[in-house]
């Protein structure tokens, strides 16, 4: 009898052994596989800044791989080499890095190639939308490097001069918005960006919904969707009452309004710290980050804006270390934490997560907030993912027009989503797309 | 009375068409924050000396690699077109041959064809055989004046025959007098095709923003278009002061060539009402 | 008789051979792009396709409606500006006509991209002057907002061209026999009479040439509203040529755009054409 009792209590304990480190991946000891090949030079084309550290740390890593790390000027540029040297059939690098949003358009012209037989084993390393964004059933186009899950970020003193709280309802938020408007017409707590499209599509996705996926082939396109239309009417009506600003992002007046706090509150991606750091340099101390409202606080959810992977391009003539080289950047513990520190950049990869802790210190242009936490929160909330359309740029471009439109009252803001629905499927018609579905 | 009336007219109308000059120069003496102020009057010289050399320093000094380029795309430019057209115009003024009506119309009319219809094919053309991002994308193209052929047969036409005539009697053959009698006599409609050339070439931002990508072949208002897109990036913010001052001094050279060459540039209406 | 064939081909030769290469090969080569479906590295045959996409995209219209405003409302302005500062430099009261003259032409010496700029500058509301100045007195207001961006047009063409047609008006007016203002004096006109009913019927060819050199430029309005998009929102297709840009280098679609720059310039050459026959046959006119 004791004896069983005895054989049982170590089996339990044994079992629970093996279930709690299976239950706990340590993704800070991954095991990355082995380079077999002989010395490569890797031709890298990025727009990252500061990214030599992780690149030494690689080159540590792996000896015989070399990385030549070249900035062809920003997304537009690359894109635009990608495609003429798709074209013409060499010139292509061997990585590059391409934003999830454009993704599906270099895979459907070639540029990019399948690596899921060297990595697919490592989908782990990265949150479920993140490898969703990267792949097309059992293929995989790249490696997921960052990310833009959305928060708010607003001006405390200007808050506490007008008695505002952060709001934690959508509905409150349209209140305090009226509110503010009506103590001051000067000062607004969130602007619509009429030429940031992926904003409004973020919004969107925290509600649990999307214009547009891909599945099985066939796009599918359905920007009037119930969750798109209460969306741009909540955004529409605040705009017509004079609550919400409409702004032309990144523009010269744009950055005056932040500088001067006539903007005191908007939503952008968790990349947007950096940025606003420089372009408001004369209120640091007074800004601060917070979760976004909630349209059903019991189950909050985030959307995404922006963000990367690495590729491995079909014309490169070292596709596995490429691949590797892609892999072990983006989700190589050490290496994450300088893209993160040295290129400013919010990675995807999982362990990123549990290196927050180290890494968040009192932040002095948000007046001492530990920001990572919150930033890593919202990063959590990101659910669910869609496809993305191949005709992003012309998605884009209709949204400036139909919402400059609507903010002019030229239209209705249902005509905004009714209209790019109509123009983007003859759009991609055009393009010479036979497999559109219209609806979800 | 209505001599101040007039008077007080014109003043305004100067100050109008001054102004913006005015605006650059003493925007250049302030930095970012000054700037955003608003104010009309200057602030100080330092401030001054230091834009300017932030200007040229900026990028390790691609200022002055787009002005070299702009210098040699507009006189290599200038000077081909140029030669072209004198080329052309002297065979239309000078010598009867089968075709030539027919031809002369075809000119002009591909002439008034505008450069919109045919610059999308030559960028995939210049595509097609690896010519994208070269200093030959934006001079060759220069080897077709039309207008300038046109321009140049009425200058050559003004020339009296005799001269020629001359010429040939005393046995030069016909590209010696092209060079030796014929280009002289027609100096001053050469330099001022010259100076139309070179400056539609230094002005002209479409051909550039589509053939080129690499920012050290940039002439100088492609550059300035392109500091002023990277405004807002982190580090980039002050750069305002940067393209204020780089404006005034890509502004400079043709003031100075207007300046230079007044009466190579006065234009006059052919045709004059007697 | 063969031997003057030859020699004129000697000198036209290399000149042909650039005008055929870089004029009319690109203008064939469009029309037989324009035939083809494009995406990314693909291009299939699709016919007429791409016309009609063209001729029932309202985009594409939408985009004359700028220089449209720019021929009805600012040329117009503009002419009879030049056309008035003109007549008061020729009207012998000023003690330098030469020098006002230089002022008025100074802003043809700057790039329209750098005038772009600069005015574009001006009327931020971070950089601008004026509105701190309208500010004080209580006027607030927005110069880029998209309703004004017209006007901000007609004041940024008009800066950068009066000086221009001033200077091919003014050196008009210089031709016209002082014979002629002096009889109108000897019959009893004032000055004023002289420069409305004399000097200007005179400037009708001048003016119609220059009217038709505006209507090509307006319907190629391209550098300035670039500028302009860095600084504020300005639509895809607010001009004809910032639409054919935009459908190639921002939506990647080459042959569509072809299309679309095939079809601006034969509207801009039918416009031309029509234009210039009309100021021939003036000019004609003036010569009997």
């Amino acid at each position: 009898m004791k004896k069983i009792q005895v054989l049982v209590v170590v089996a339990f304990v044994v079992l629970s052994i093996v279930a709690f480190s299976q239950a706990s991946v340590n993704y800070a000891n991954v095991v990355f596989p082995k380079y077999t090949g002989g010395p490569v030079t890797l031709t890298v084309w990025s727009w990252v800044p500061n990214i030599q550290k992780s690149i030494d740390l690689f080159e540590q890593a792996y000896p015989n791989i070399k990385i030549n790390y070249v900035n062809v000027g920003g997304a537009a540029p690359t894109y635009s080499k990608l495609l003429s040297s798709t074209t013409s059939g060499a010139g292509l690098p061997d990585v590059t890095q391409i934003e999830y949003t454009f993704l599906p358009q270099f895979i459907d012209y070639g540029t990019v190639m399948d690596i899921s037989k060297w990595v697919s084993q490592y989908k782990d390393l990265f949150p479920t939308w993140a490898w969703e964004s990267v792949s097309r059933g059992n293929k995989v186009y790249g490696i997921p490097q960052d990310g833009g899950a959305l928060v708010y970020f607003y001006r405390k003193d200007i808050f506490d001069k007008y008695g505002l709280t952060v709001p934690k309802t959508w509905d409150e938020f349209a209140q305090e918005a009226i509110d503010i408007h009506s103590k001051d017409p000067n000062v607004y707590i969130a602007d619509l960006e009429e030429n940031y499209f992926m904003l409004f599509d973020a919004l969107v996705w925290q509600d649990g919904g999307t214009m547009f996926n891909y599945k099985n082939g066939n796009y599918y396109i359905d920007f009037t969707n119930p969750i798109a239309m209460k969306l741009i009417n909540f955004w529409g009506n605040l705009v017509d009452k004079g609550a919400v600003l409409p702004t032309f992002a990144w523009s010269t007046d744009w950055y005056n309004f932040l500088a001067t706090g006539k903007i005191a509150g908007f939503i952008s991606g968790a990349w947007m710290p950096t940025f606003l750091t420089s372009i408001a340099e004369s209120s640091s101390g007074s800004w601060r980050v917070a979760l976004l409202p909630q349209w059903n606080p019991e189950e909050p959810q985030n959307g995404n804006v922006g963000g990367s992977a690495f590729c491995v391009t079909t014309q490169s003539k070292h596709p596995e270390a490429a691949a590797l080289f892609a892999l072990w950047i983006n989700s190589e513990s050490n290496s994450v934490k300088d893209l993160y520190t040295e290129s400013q950049l919010w990675p995807v990869a999982n362990v990123f997560s549990d290196e927050i802790n180290e890494l968040d210190t009192p932040n002095a242009f948000f007046g001492g907030q530990k920001i990572m936490s919150t930033l890593n929160q919202a990063s959590q909330q990101v659910k669910f993912y869609f496809g993305w359309l191949p005709v992003m740029n012309y998605v884009q471009s209709e949204f400036q027009t139909q919402v400059t439109n609507a903010a002019n009252k030229k239209e209705s803001w249902e005509d905004v989503l009714t209209n790019m629905q109509s123009k983007v499927i003859t759009f991609m018609k055009t393009q010479g797309y036979n497999n559109i579905i219209v609806g979800q | 009375m209505k001599k101040i009336g007039l008077f007080i007219i014109i003043i305004i109308a100067s100050v109008y068409f001054i102004f913006p000059f005015y605006w650059v120069i003493e925007s250049m003496t302030k930095d970012t924050s000054q700037l955003f102020l608003g104010t009309f009057f200057p602030e100080s010289l330092s401030q001054l000396i230091s834009n300017i050399s932030k200007t040229f320093s900026y990028e390790n000094g691609i200022y002055w690699m787009w002005f070299l380029n702009s210098l040699l795309y507009s006189s290599a430019g200038g000077l081909i077109g140029t030669f072209m057209a004198s080329l052309g115009g002297f065979a239309f003024s000078r010598y009867k041959f089968l075709g030539k009506r027919v031809l002369f119309i075809l000119i002009l009319g591909f002439s008034m064809v505008p450069g919109v219809a045919s610059i999308i094919p030559l960028f995939v053309m210049f595509k097609n055989v690896s010519l994208l991002d070269t200093y030959w994308a934006i001079i060759i193209p220069t080897f077709s004046n039309v207008f300038g052929i046109y321009l140049m047969t009425l200058y050559w036409n003004q020339v009296p025959q005799d001269i020629f005539d001359a010429a040939k009697i005393d046995g030069a053959n016909d590209v010696r007098i092209f060079f030796q009698i014929g280009l002289p006599l027609v100096f001053s409609a050469f330099i001022t095709l010259f100076l139309l050339g070179f400056i539609g070439i230094w002005n002209n931002y479409f051909l550039a923003l589509i053939m080129l990508r690499s920012s050290n072949k940039f002439p100088l208002i492609l550059g300035l278009s392109n500091i002023n897109s990277l405004i807002g990036l982190p580090g980039q913010s002050s750069l305002y002061p940067v393209i204020i001052t780089g404006s005034f001094f890509s502004i400079l050279p043709l003031i100075l060539i207007f300046f230079a060459f007044q009466k190579f540039l006065t234009p006059k209406i052919v045709g004059s009402i007697k | 008789m063969n031997k003057r064939i030859s020699k004129a081909w000697l000198f036209l030769i290399l000149p042909l051979i650039g005008i055929a290469i870089f004029t009319i090969l690109p203008l064939f080569y469009g029309v037989y792009l324009s035939f083809f479906g494009q995406r990314g590295p693909r291009m299939w045959y699709v016919g007429f396709y791409n016309y009609i996409t063209v001729l029932t995209d309202p985009s594409f219209w939408g985009g004359f409606g700028l220089p449209i405003f720019i021929l009805l409302v600012q040329v117009p302005i503009m002419l009879i500006i030049a056309v008035i500062l003109s007549l008061i430099l020729d009207s012998g009261r000023l003690k330098y006509p030469s020098l006002y003259r230089t002022f008025f032409f100074m802003p043809y010496a700057v790039p329209t991209v750098v005038s772009g700029l600069i005015w574009g500058y001006m009327f931020s509301s971070a950089l601008s002057p004026f509105v701190p100045l309208l500010k004080a007195i209580g006027i607030n207001v927005n110069f880029l907002s998209s309703g004004s961006l017209p006007w901000v047009m007609l004041n940024i063409m008009t800066w950068e061209w009066a000086g221009y047609n001033l200077v091919l008006i003014y050196s008009t007016l210089l031709s016209i026999p002082k014979e002629i203002s002096e009889q109108a004096k000897i019959d009893g006109a004032n000055d004023f009479q002289t420069a409305l009913y004399i000097k200007v019927p005179l400037l009708k060819t001048t003016l119609l040439i220059l009217f038709v050199f505006s209507i090509i430029g307006s319907l190629q309005i391209f550098n300035e509203p670039m500028m302009l998009s860095g600084i504020t929102n300005i639509p895809p297709n607010f001009t004809p040529s910032m639409y054919v840009y935009n459908q190639a280098f921002s939506y990647g679609s080459f042959t569509y755009a072809t299309t679309s720059a095939i079809i601006l310039g034969i509207i801009i050459f039918i416009f031309s054409f029509f234009f210039l026959r009309l100021s021939m046959k003036q000019m004609e006119e003036n010569i009997q």
